[in-house]
């Protein structure tokens, strides 16, 4: 009798604790009656914890529904799954939205923070700032285009010597102090970083691209102080004869 | 405007607070009035100095651009100057550009390089 009471209280201990349990299945059932209320809710709500909710009551619901018999389970999962393929149909635009905005927060807030970092200037063309190794490239440029003028231009191609002194560069600027870099914040990094390019491949390519232009620049003062040296040469020669 | 209220602020120190507080505060909201007035009128001023600057960097580069057109239009023939050809490999057609001479230096390569040469000359003036 005494292990007949001991059974009893543990089966009555079990159901009492499966009660808190079996609550769902009322409310579950209601949602399966409700169907369609239930779909609209997950598609009118924005609310991503609503979403939570509903998957983990899905949960539940596909956990209850064994227990329920055979003739409503194949039903429901039927059912189910239509609401599951239409709520990813309705998931995917809204995940590709908040993946969209996220990075447009992530892009305003890196100009932002550049912008902060940056003093304030006037003009925009006012970014490139004169260190010495600039002036010691556009110097040496100058004075490479007098001597290639006066002693070598008769033997070779006037470019040659200009693409030796650019290799010569390369080599030494890292034996020049360098200065801050200061990273353009423009409307192409911006809308480079909203198209999904990560920030180190853009600052590497604004990078090289900041290189490029200064052989440009030191092209084009090669090219005016030969033809200059040239025309003065031509000029004082006639003058002379 | 400034003087005058350079003067108020100068009558203010004369008034005791103490003694006459209604003329004080008279005074003082005279004085507080002005200055926003003055605060207006600079700021209408600067914003004016703003546009002129403005609309005359646009027509500076509309001239710029136009004289640059009318220049290239004029001489896309005649080369500046004439140069051996072997100087200029392997580059001779892109500097001769527009004129097609052998040797020669096109005006539109030349107005490039005159471009940036004048910019960095002028960079530390700017």
């Amino acid at each position: 009798s005494s292990s007949d009471d001991e059974s009893h209280t543990e089966s009555k201990l079990q159901h009492e604790q499966d009660k808190p349990n079996s609550l769902p299945i009322p409310a579950v059932s209601k949602r399966i009656v409700l169907g369609d209320s239930v779909c609209n809710l997950s598609g009118t709500s924005d609310h991503a914890s609503g979403i939570i909710e509903l998957k983990g009551d899905k949960k539940d619901l596909f956990s209850k529904a064994s227990e329920l018999g055979n003739d409503g389970t194949s039903e429901l999962r039927h059912r189910s799954r239509g609401d599951l393929v239409s709520e990813a149909s309705q998931r995917a635009p809204r995940h590709r939205l908040d993946q969209y905005l996220s990075r447009f927060d992530e892009a305003m807030k890196l100009r932002h923070q550049l912008m902060n970092e940056k003093p304030n200037q006037e003009n925009g063309n006012a970014g490139e700032e004169f260190d010495s190794f600039r002036i010691f490239r556009l110097v040496g440029c100058a004075l490479l285009a007098i001597g290639v003028r006066a002693f070598v231009c008769k033997y070779l191609s006037i470019f040659a010597p200009f693409l030796t002194l650019q290799l010569a560069y390369m080599g030494l600027s890292k034996y020049f102090p360098k200065g801050e870099k200061k990273m353009k914040t423009t409307v192409l990094t911006a809308a480079l970083l909203l198209s999904g390019i990560p920030a180190e491949v853009i600052s590497r390519s604004m990078d090289t691209y900041s290189k490029m232009g200064d052989i440009f620049t030191d092209l084009c003062v090669y090219f005016f102080t030969f033809i200059f040296c040239h025309e003065l040469l031509g000029f004082f020669g006639s003058e002379v004869l | 405007m400034r003087a005058e209220i350079q003067n108020m602020k100068q009558e203010l120190t004369t008034i005791s607070m103490m003694d006459e507080f209604a003329r004080y505060a008279r005074l003082e909201r005279k004085i507080n009035k002005m200055t926003d007035k003055l605060k207006t009128h600079v700021k209408a001023r600067t914003a004016q100095l703003a546009k002129i600057k403005w609309v005359i960097n646009i027509v500076f580069y509309i001239l710029q651009a136009a004289l640059m057109i009318s220049l290239i239009w004029k001489y896309y023939s005649e080369p500046v100057t004439i140069l051996p050809s072997k100087w200029l490999a392997p580059m001779e057609r892109l500097v001769a550009f527009p004129t097609g001479v052998a040797g020669g230096v096109g005006i539109t390569c030349w107005l490039v390089v005159c471009n940036k040469v004048v910019a960095i000359m002028l960079h530390p003036f700017s």
